[in-house]
């Protein structure tokens, strides 16, 4: 059975005498144990998914059940899951360890006599997250990365139904994004806790999930496996947004499956070159005077502006969309 | 600075320490003699009674302020409405509003008229002219000053705290003191500060609302310029409540915090 279920979740905000319909007909399932990612562009929706499965706010319509319950009407106190803010919220006046047992301490029976069981749980989960040793400090004394994973204790050591995350990683700076992410996945799969992850960044949701939905305009455009979604793309909107794409003639083809040779046969010229490291993108005008990119490998020809060149690419490349 | 701050307190320091003058003022010899005189237990009373009544008005406006400057802060579009009604009264001189009290509070006072006349009591409430009226005038008079810094703190409350602790299990009653108090320490203790220190050398309040029985350091300080005729010793008592309330300043700031 799913451990939460969405079924038909819609809701609209009204601001200024218009209303905004920020989320539409969302119907999703998640499974135990799975990283699950939403993606989309920022006001997609995605947050105020999250939001409602929160507690913060309430659906304008449709159901949202929990292990089989419906929880869309409960306080969030009153429900089985937790949230990574993407601040991290965590209390400024109290120390990690009070932090992490402000959670169990409000939780019902775990006032009196349970105290040594909580203090064994705090320490069990902060070794989780590998932050031994830092009990006493004070939230405005960690790193943000040590912050993001005091924010991560909090909430597992409550053992949640469902782990929501609204982009944790968005505060880090990218050289740390790429190293906690590694850990976060680790974590996840230690702690078999279902996590729902929102995310703008498309390398993290295709890195991270074991399925991902791909929100657009408050609707899920698609939902399946990050090789699924990328590979056999359900919508205009998935193809691009997931990876580039090139568009011709309304077929799509991926940079990296688009070849490009010096003549004969040349069909294209090259308008420019973007050296990126380990590959580098060529884009080349065709001569229907649509612009193609062609990724190739490091070490690959190089081209130059104004190269004639010929652009080719496999059949079974394409993705086509009925119009 | 100087000429505004440190001149006038200058010259209260030097009467302090002169002797009384036959009509007013002071005259020549130099003497400790006005320090000496306030440790009579007479002076002891009006001191404790000064703090008693300063520490009460505070706490009140604590209690009165806290909810107040939190329904403000939640208010939405509305706040500038709120916070423009709760600085109005100073629109108009605390002499007017204290003797407004005067006329709601004595024994031919609106209030027990009202009361009176509607049946509920026989004979008028002692209301007037007792430390309950002092308090009252008080909190009246000083209550913006504590739910003005308090507003400031609630207002910078990051929302998303309130939301991770009911995220966390808790319900709004304990988000509230374990969340929202705590972190609002800040705007309280200056409040506290604003309030306090006027509430403990007030004289106003406390002799229209008080009358003679309820005489604290503002107004002996004040009878000794005007009835009494003792500049000195009046210098010497204004002096040891500012030493006092300075004292008291400096035991409830925080570690590495300036005053204020």
């Amino acid at each position: 059975m799913a451990v939460l279920e969405l079924r038909g979740v819609s809701k609209q905000f009204t601001s200024q005498g218009a209303t905004v319909e920020a989320v539409r007909e969302v119907s999703l399932a998640l499974e135990p144990a799975e990283f699950f990612s939403l993606l989309g562009p920022s006001g997609c929706g995605k947050t105020t998914l999250l939001r409602m499965i929160a507690g913060f706010d309430s659906p304008s319509a449709g159901e949202i059940l929990l292990n089989g319950a419906s929880i869309a009407h409960l306080p969030p106190y009153r429900r089985n899951v937790n949230t990574v803010f993407q601040s991290y919220a965590l209390f400024p006046h109290l120390c990690v360890r009070d932090n992490v047992e402000f959670g169990l301490k409000r939780k019902e029976g775990m006032r009196k006599g349970a105290v040594v069981d909580a203090a064994s749980l705090v320490a069990r989960v902060l070794e989780q997250v590998r932050l031994e040793g830092k009990e006493s400090r004070m939230p405005a004394q960690l790193s943000g990365g040590e912050r993001q994973r005091v924010a991560l204790a909090r909430a597992l050591v409550l053992a949640p139904d469902v782990l929501l995350l609204d982009e944790p990683l968005s505060a880090l700076d990218p050289q740390l994004r790429k190293q906690v992410r590694g850990e976060l996945k680790d974590l996840q799969r230690r702690v078999g806790v279902t996590f729902l992850f929102v995310t703008h960044d498309q390398e993290e949701a295709l890195s991270l999930s074991t399925r991902m939905a791909v929100m657009n305009a408050g609707l899920v455009e698609q939902t399946g496996s990050p090789r699924e979604l990328y590979n056999r793309p359900g919508t205009r909107f998935v193809a691009s947004f997931l990876g580039a794409m090139n568009w011709i003639d309304g077929v799509g083809v991926r940079p990296e499956s688009t070849r490009i040779a010096p003549a004969p046969g040349a069909n294209a010229v090259v308008t420019g070159t973007v050296f990126l490291g380990s590959v580098q993108h060529i884009e080349a005008r065709l001569e229907s005077g649509e612009i193609v990119t062609s990724q190739i490998a490091h070490g690959g020809a190089l081209f130059a502006p104004g190269d004639r060149v010929c652009v080719s690419w496999d059949e079974s490349d394409e993705v086509r969309f009925p119009t | 600075m100087v000429a505004t701050l440190g001149a006038p307190l200058a010259i209260v320091c030097v009467y302090s320490l002169r002797s009384r003058g036959a009509y007013f003022g002071v005259e020549a010899p130099w003497t400790l003699e006005n320090y000496a005189r306030l440790w009579d237990p007479l002076y002891g009373a009006i001191v404790l009674r000064s703090f008693w009544i300063a520490a009460v008005s505070t706490a009140l406006c604590v209690v009165l302020g806290f909810p107040l400057a939190l329904f403000i802060s939640r208010a939405g579009s509305r706040k500038n409405l709120y916070l423009a009604l709760v600085i109005l009264p100073f629109w108009t001189s605390f002499l007017i509003r204290t003797y407004a009290w005067m006329f709601l509070l004595r024994d031919t006072g609106l209030i027990n008229t009202l009361l009176q006349s509607v049946g509920l009591i026989h004979a008028p409430l002692p209301m007037l002219y007792n430390s309950g009226a002092v308090i009252l005038g008080l909190v009246y008079g000083y209550l913006p000053f504590m739910v003005l810094p308090l507003y400031a703190t609630l207002e910078r409350l990051d929302p998303s705290l309130l939301e991770a602790s009911a995220d966390l299990g808790a319900r709004p009653f304990d988000t509230l003191w374990r969340v929202i108090v705590p972190l609002s320490a800040g705007g309280m203790r200056a409040g506290a500060i604003l309030v306090f220190v006027p509430c403990l050398g007030t004289y106003l309040t406390s002799d229209l609302l008080g009358g003679s029985k309820t005489v604290l350091i503002g107004n002996l300080v004040q009878d000794q310029f005007t009835g009494a005729r003792d500049w000195p010793f009046g210098a010497a008592a204004s002096l040891a409540l500012m030493a006092a309330a300075m004292a008291l300043l400096f035991a409830v700031r925080r570690k590495g915090e300036d005053l204020l």
